[in-house]
């Protein structure tokens, strides 16, 4: 059958293969071994990596082809925040900057850990044994004012009913590990 | 390969295109390198966040705006789109546990290819469902035997819990990357019908900056991307339209239909930076700004909102679940190829049969 490809996108082909383990595991090492020498190795650094992903940016010119790059991106909580890291097929970093005032999702290891750090206070250990409780993150500006890893949480709990009942709003900040902010929605938000 | 974030190639309907998600969380459903009968159309599509604004009094979204910005880089108490596995019911169970989360982005997305009918052309569809807080949102890119694409957004899951009688707006932003035979000489115009006398009555003109523009139903407005070399075998210039069916109206948050920018890479300027002010504001200060070359024309790139009111009926059918709410609009092409001769539209796609049409990854 013919095919329906563009002889552009067909010159693309080998750059959108799939990214391998190896490919993922230089980029992380060598995107890793990069944020260590910016900030020294003396340093009390904690970070996590949020991901790895090809990134394809369009050539300089009609019908050329596009370096593949990976990119990788860093929440480094001990200096607040965030990197993204661009490493090419040698491993060499060719483009690292400060996310200002961006906040990439969260990884789902910060969310546990966010629950983890909320759930040591009392109240929100309380909220966490009702049955039927869930946590679900969400976006605070407070992340947006402070610059920080900052993971909104809402606490609920779903009824014999199947109806949803809002127990609790909080920010945990993964640089420190405390709550910067509770609402108990028992008393103010919930229907 | 990794579990996210590679590009997997699909065929169909005459198109040949590929589709990502980029992160399991935060990331929709991107479309890439989307060719046509063997032409360029579409370098990248993607739907990458909504603001949704409240009635208030209302305890979430939160003061002082009530309006979140949920999808790529979250803001004003929103949520980013997670994957769910395609089986996930179209209810509040998908929020309240991990289990229908998507592990590969293959769980995540349904690819058919369906014939042409008697009643419209073959088509080639990529889908996939997100949840973002209570609420599901379906991405679907359909694209048609007939050169058409139909970006669509859904809106499903479950109401508000804080609040499930409040009235709100969806306001769907896609990223349209038109590549009209590759880059960078595209050229945009806007069409006005203004009478029924002619000449005049209908007029097309050049967009010579970037901008903010507003559908106008009145006057039939809509929106043109044309290639200033490539032609087809008749010499007209290649060029793909964009019309928008509003069912919603702009509001303080969602100030604009289409904004007309150019590319300025494909790590930047996808949404993130949009919507610290819980609006959509630094589309037109940021992104829309800075002359067009209206001669040897530009790298365009559209954003298009797609938006829906929404009245909860929350006492009756969306008691339990919301029922998938479709809104979308079409991109469509205009001497992009010559037809010359009667020939079956669905080249390259399957002659009809009955039964089943689905066609699993």
């Amino acid at each position: 059958m013919k095919s329906d490809m563009s002889d552009l996108t067909r010159k693309l082909k080998p750059v959108l293969a799939p990214m391998s383990k190896k490919e993922e595991r230089q980029a992380v090492k060598s995107a890793v071994e990069h944020l260590i020498a910016e900030i020294g190795s003396g340093h009390d650094l904690r970070y996590r990596i949020l991901g790895a992903e090809i990134r394809i940016e369009k050539p300089p010119r009609r019908g050329d082809v596009p370096d593949r790059l990976i990119r990788v991106l860093i929440a480094d909580y001990s200096n607040q925040h965030n990197l993204d890291i661009s490493v090419n097929h040698k491993g060499k970093v060719v483009q690292s900057e400060v996310l200002r005032g961006l906040q990439p999702a969260f990884h789902p290891d910060e969310i546990q850990e966010a629950k983890e750090f909320a759930e040591r206070d009392k109240r929100v250990a309380r909220l966490a044994k009702i049955s039927g409780s869930f946590a679900s993150a969400f976006a605070s500006d407070l992340a947006l004012e402070r610059g920080r890893r900052l993971v909104g949480l809402h606490y609920l709990a779903v009824a014999k009913s199947g109806e949803v009942k809002p127990l609790a709003t909080l920010v945990v900040d993964l640089a420190s590990g405390e709550i910067v902010n509770f609402r108990d929605d028992k008393v103010e938000g919930g229907s | 390969m990794a579990a996210f974030g590679d590009f997997h190639l699909v065929n169909g309907a005459g198109w040949s295109v590929y589709w990502r998600i980029l992160h399991p969380v935060g990331s929709g459903l991107e479309v890439w390198f989307a060719d046509f009968h063997g032409k360029r159309v579409l370098w990248r599509g993607s739907q990458p966040f909504a603001i949704v604004p409240y009635h208030r009094p209302v305890a979430e979204p939160p003061p002082p705006e009530h309006s979140y910005k949920d999808g790529i880089n979250p803001m004003c108490g929103g949520a980013p789109f997670t994957a769910l596995k395609h089986t996930a019911p179209n209810s509040i169970d998908p929020w309240t546990s991990s289990l229908f989360d998507a592990a590969v982005d293959t769980d995540a997305v349904v690819v058919d290819v369906e014939p042409a009918t008697d009643f419209g052309p073959a088509h080639l569809t990529i889908s996939a469902k997100f949840q973002c807080g209570w609420y599901q949102y379906v991405h679907r890119w359909e694209f048609d035997s007939d050169g058409n694409i139909h970006p669509q957004v859904a809106m499903g899951g479950a109401l508000n819990p804080y609040s499930k009688d409040k009235a709100h707006v969806h306001h769907m932003y896609f990223r349209i990357d038109l590549d009209l035979d590759g880059f960078p000489s595209d050229v945009v115009e806007i069409f006005e019908h203004s009478s029924f006398n002619d000449p005049g009555g209908d007029k097309w003109k050049l967009v010579p900056t970037q901008g903010k523009f507003l559908a106008d139903p009145a006057t039939a407005r809509k929106w043109q991307v044309r290639d200033t070399k490539s032609k087809n075998e008749l010499g007209q210039h290649r060029a793909y339209q964009i019309e928008v069916p509003q069912t919603a109206g702009r509001d303080k948050y969602s100030t604009g239909d289409v904004w007309v920018t150019v590319y300025r890479g494909d790590s930047v300027q996808q949404g993130e930076d949009v919507g610290g002010d819980c609006t959509d504001k630094a589309l037109e200060s940021v992104y829309a700004t800075g002359p067009l070359d209206t001669v040897n024309g530009n790298d365009i790139v559209l954003w298009v909102v797609a938006r829906a009111h929404h009245e909860p009926r929350h006492n009756g059918e969306e008691f339990h679940h919301l029922p998938y709410h479709y809104e979308g609009f079409s991109i469509t092409p205009r001497n992009f190829e010559v037809f010359r001769e009667q020939r079956e539209p669905g080249r390259g796609s399957r002659k009809q049969k009955p039964g089943t049409r689905r066609r699993p990854l």
